[in-house]
């Protein structure tokens, strides 16, 4: 049957070309003869406005979405995974200065095993975190089982040095070797990710802008030859409409570039807390860590090690100056209401906790060991923990200010979407009625 | 006119006269004077840095001045505290000291000003395989001011001539260790850039690579495994030091000289202390070039310093001005030689004819293979080490290293990151 009747048709087939060219010809014929009747230009003109203006509207609610899913992309997901990995990668940190200062005569031990405890379980409930959000990406995946399977290595090695073994010296290297530095690989992965995120937020609906000038010229030259055919001036409809269209227009040139200026304030702020901030207290805590292990160990060439990479970190910290490094990065780039102050507290911190430390090493160099375990259970704790709190602090308010502009971000965006379907609707209809207006002049 | 009012104009008029200044500063007042950053003993008041600064200094008494800042001595330090800095756009540094593999990374991330300016000068003045590092998606980004390829040292009183295989390296290595009670190779074993270089040299020589010559993944499974088994069972055997796996050039250095080892795999800057006074094996070493799985030429990796200008720096064109004195100029590039620093400029080469050093490096150079110019360099080096050290050390299976390497070269590589 169906066979039969698809053999029909093809027999048909030769007269085909033929007997298709008719119908176009005679819709061809049929728009000539509208376009040359006035009212038939008229209902022309009216379905290219309502098409004009409807296609604008879309293009720009279409606009609106992919920025605005972009921007939520960020809040949701972006955001939330970039801080879940730096949360693990600063309690690492953390958990390694715990781990040591626990070793160090004097320390108070109950109260840095908890915290050494706390951290740990932090670290791994903020990497399961991460890796949950971010949705099964497979380098994301492979880096977390790697850190995953080195932090159960790790703190078992912490636990027979606790039991009188001697491996901290050796925990404390793959903590810092590999636990630490396939951290700083998911923060520097996430960092490219969430940079691309920010990109494609930010971006001008461009075509949606042009289409918007394309529709409002329209309107004004069908406008101008409406009233060198009729001779009448005003014409409600069409003007309401060109309001709208024009309204419309200018609300999308404004909350895009408001949504884009609070999201760039959001992408500075995120910067300041991971790139600057964060890395100043990653810097702050390894060096910490070299702090301890150098007075730990006692064989001298592992003590100049230690002592060189407590210097090569407080480097990376703040330099020589305390302008430079992280904190100088912190100082270009903090401008949540709370952060500069934090980070110039940190600025003069640091070369307090450096003194500190230099007193302890002068001791240890004259023999004076026990004096330097002193001095760095006393002041030089002390000012590392002012200089740590600090930073905490700093993150903390940039976080706020962060979270702050991509929610305003989102509400401009919000708005204008709400916006752009209403406006359209009812610029389409005021074109419409306006034309309609004046085809019935001609009943 | 009350006083107040006074003040308040004179105050307005010492700020336009502060604007005017700094209007002028641009064309007028000489050019700021320029931060070189460098790392290490390379940075060090008698170290080749400040002979090259104090050269400038010399021949433009009217500035801009260089000055040296030193940077850490770890040059995974080095990076990120560049990094750390650029990435926020301080101005500290204006021309900065980037190891060749660094030159992509830092100009795909825009933190270097272009040296197309001086690029036919430089390009004229280097040895020609250095250029690939200098460039970026085409353009100049950095001069070679420095370069390096890995040397075999070894000790003539205990092996009568240098092997050419591996296999060869490590039967001799065994027995002069065993007759001398010393261990037999020393190297860069340490999880950092070096252990990465020093596979690499393995890794070419068993005939496999990184990427492709159009960058495609061409990390294949066979000559990966090999160059990672023949490092794993010397490691095993112990004929690699017993600190090999924390060892870095100078730990070898310092090891080579106490005489506590047959071989080592270094730089050339190891040579001058191996002669100097205090060392024990001083009259007693020689140099030859890394030996080959077949034993046919030889393989280095390409090491070196390029210099580069901050976007940020105050002074792009006088930076440009000292990147190319440093770089093409003879007398700073034979001062180089001199220190058993490889200079860059080719026809230094020919200046110093008869030192051993730079007569090892006029036959090793030409072979020497450079690490892929790729702007995800760090990332790479950071992967490798993190799979190919518990390797080579017993603590992951070698097959599976080799292929959490590939994977991520091959991810890499999608991400569009070269």
């Amino acid at each position: 049957m169906t066979t039969s009747a698809a053999s029909a048709r093809s027999g048909a087939g030769p007269s085909i070309p033929g007997r298709s060219a008719a119908p176009v010809r005679r819709l061809a014929a049929r728009a000539v003869a509208v376009r040359a009747t006035t009212p038939g230009r008229l209902r022309a003109t009216r379905a290219m406005l309502v098409l004009l203006i409807l296609l604008t509207g879309g293009l720009g609610a279409y606009g609106g979405a992919v920025r605005g899913d972009a921007t939520r992309d960020i809040a949701t997901r972006g955001e939330p995974v970039s801080s879940d990995v730096m949360d693990a990668y600063r309690h690492l940190a953390d958990a390694d200065v715990m781990a040591a200062a626990g070793f160090l005569p004097g320390s108070p031990a109950a109260a840095t095993r908890d915290r050494y405890e706390a951290d740990i379980e932090r670290a791994a409930t903020s990497l399961a975190l991460a890796a949950e959000r971010s949705g099964g990406q497979p380098l994301a995946r492979d880096r977390v089982s790697d850190i995953s399977g080195a932090l159960s290595r790790y703190t078992g090695l912490v636990a027979s040095a606790q039991a009188g073994g001697s491996e901290f010296e050796e925990a404390s290297a793959l903590m810092q070797s590999t636990l630490l530095r396939r951290a700083e690989a998911l923060q520097r992965d996430q960092a490219g990710q969430l940079a691309a995120q920010y990109d494609r937020a930010a971006g001008l609906p461009v075509v949606a802008l042009g289409f918007g000038l394309v529709t409002l010229a329209v309107l004004l030259v069908v406008q101008v030859r409406l009233f060198r055919t009729t001779r009448r001036i005003l014409n409600v409809g069409l003007v309401t409409a060109t309001v709208a269209i024009g309204g419309l227009t200018l609300w999308w040139a404004l909350a895009f570039s408001v949504s884009g200026d609070h999201l760039a304030s959001a992408r500075r702020h995120s910067r300041s807390a991971t790139e600057a901030l964060g890395q100043a207290q990653i810097a702050t805590r390894q060096a910490r860590a070299s702090e301890i292990l150098a007075l730990l160990v006692v064989e001298p060439g592992r003590v100049s090690f230690h002592e060189e990479q407590f210097s090569a970190r407080t480097q990376r910290l703040a330099r020589d100056d305390g302008a430079g490094g992280a904190l100088g990065a912190a100082r270009q780039l903090s401008s949540s209401f709370e952060g500069p102050a934090l980070v110039e507290a940190a600025i003069t911190q640091a070369p307090t906790w450096i003194t500190a430390h230099d007193q302890a090493r002068q001791l240890r160099s004259d023999g004076r060991r026990d004096e330097a375990v002193a001095t760095a259970v006393g002041p030089a704790t002390a000012v590392f923990d002012q200089l740590d709190t600090t930073l905490a602090a700093a993150v903390a308010a940039e976080q706020a200010a962060l979270r702050h502009n991509v929610d305003r971000s989102r509400a401009a965006l919000r708005a204008v979407m709400a916006g752009t379907v209403l406006l359209a609707l009812a610029a389409a209809t005021c074109a419409a009625r306006g034309i309609g207006k004046r085809m019935e002049d001609y009943r | 006119m009350t006083d107040q009012g006074l003040t308040r104009r004179s105050l307005l008029l010492a700020a336009a006269a502060l604007a005017a200044s700094g209007c002028a500063r641009r064309g007028d007042s000489p050019p700021a004077d320029l931060v070189w950053a460098v790392g290490g003993i390379d940075a060090e008041a008698t170290g080749p840095a400040a002979a090259t600064a104090a050269m400038w200094n010399d021949r433009n008494p009217n500035g801009p001045k260089v000055s040296v800042l030193a940077l850490p001595s770890s040059s995974d330090e080095q990076r990120r505290l560049m990094a750390i800095e650029l990435g926020a756009g301080l101005r500290h540094f204006d021309i900065l000291t980037l190891d060749v593999p660094w030159t992509a990374e830092f100009a795909a991330n825009g933190w270097l000003a272009d040296l197309s300016a001086i690029r036919s000068d430089v390009e004229h003045a280097a040895l020609p395989a250095l250029l690939a590092s200098t460039r970026w998606e085409g353009t100049m980004w950095a001069a070679p001011y420095a370069t390096n390829a890995g040397f075999l040292y070894y000790r003539t009183d205990l092996v009568s001539r240098p092997p050419t295989t591996w296999a060869e390296l490590i039967s001799v290595g065994r027995d002069a260790a065993l007759r001398a009670g010393i261990e037999p190779f020393v190297g860069q074993g340490a999880q950092y850039e070096g252990m990465v270089v020093q596979y690499l040299e393995l890794l070419w020589g068993a005939g496999g690579d990184l990427f492709s010559e159009t960058g495609a993944v061409d990390f294949e499974v066979g000559p990966a495994l090999l160059a990672l088994r023949f490092l794993a069972d010397a490691r095993r055997s112990g004929f690699l030091a017993q600190d090999f796996s924390t060892m870095d050039e100078e730990g070898a250095r310092l090891a080579f000289r106490s005489g506590r080892a047959v071989f080592m795999r270094n730089w050339p800057y190891a040579h001058p202390a191996m002669g100097g006074e205090g060392s024990k094996v001083n009259g007693a070493f020689g140099i030859a070039p890394l030996p080959t799985f077949s034993g046919a030429g030889t393989i280095s990796a390409l090491g070196g310093q390029n210099l580069a200008v901050s976007r940020f720096s105050r002074n792009v064109a006088g930076g440009r001005r000292f990147v190319e004195f440093a770089s093409t100029t003879p007398s700073v590039q034979r001062m180089l030689a001199e220190r058993s620093v490889p200079p860059a400029m080719a026809s230094t080469y020919a200046e110093v004819g008869d030192d051993p050093v730079m007569a090892l490096l006029r036959r090793v150079l030409p072979q020497a293979r450079p690490r892929p110019p790729v702007a995800r360099w760090s990332a790479i080096s950071d992967e490798i080490q993190q799979h190919i050290f518990p390797a080579y050390n017993g603590q992951r299976d070698p097959a599976r290293a080799v292929a959490e390497v590939r994977t991520f070269l091959e991810l890499a590589s999608r991400g569009g990151s070269r």
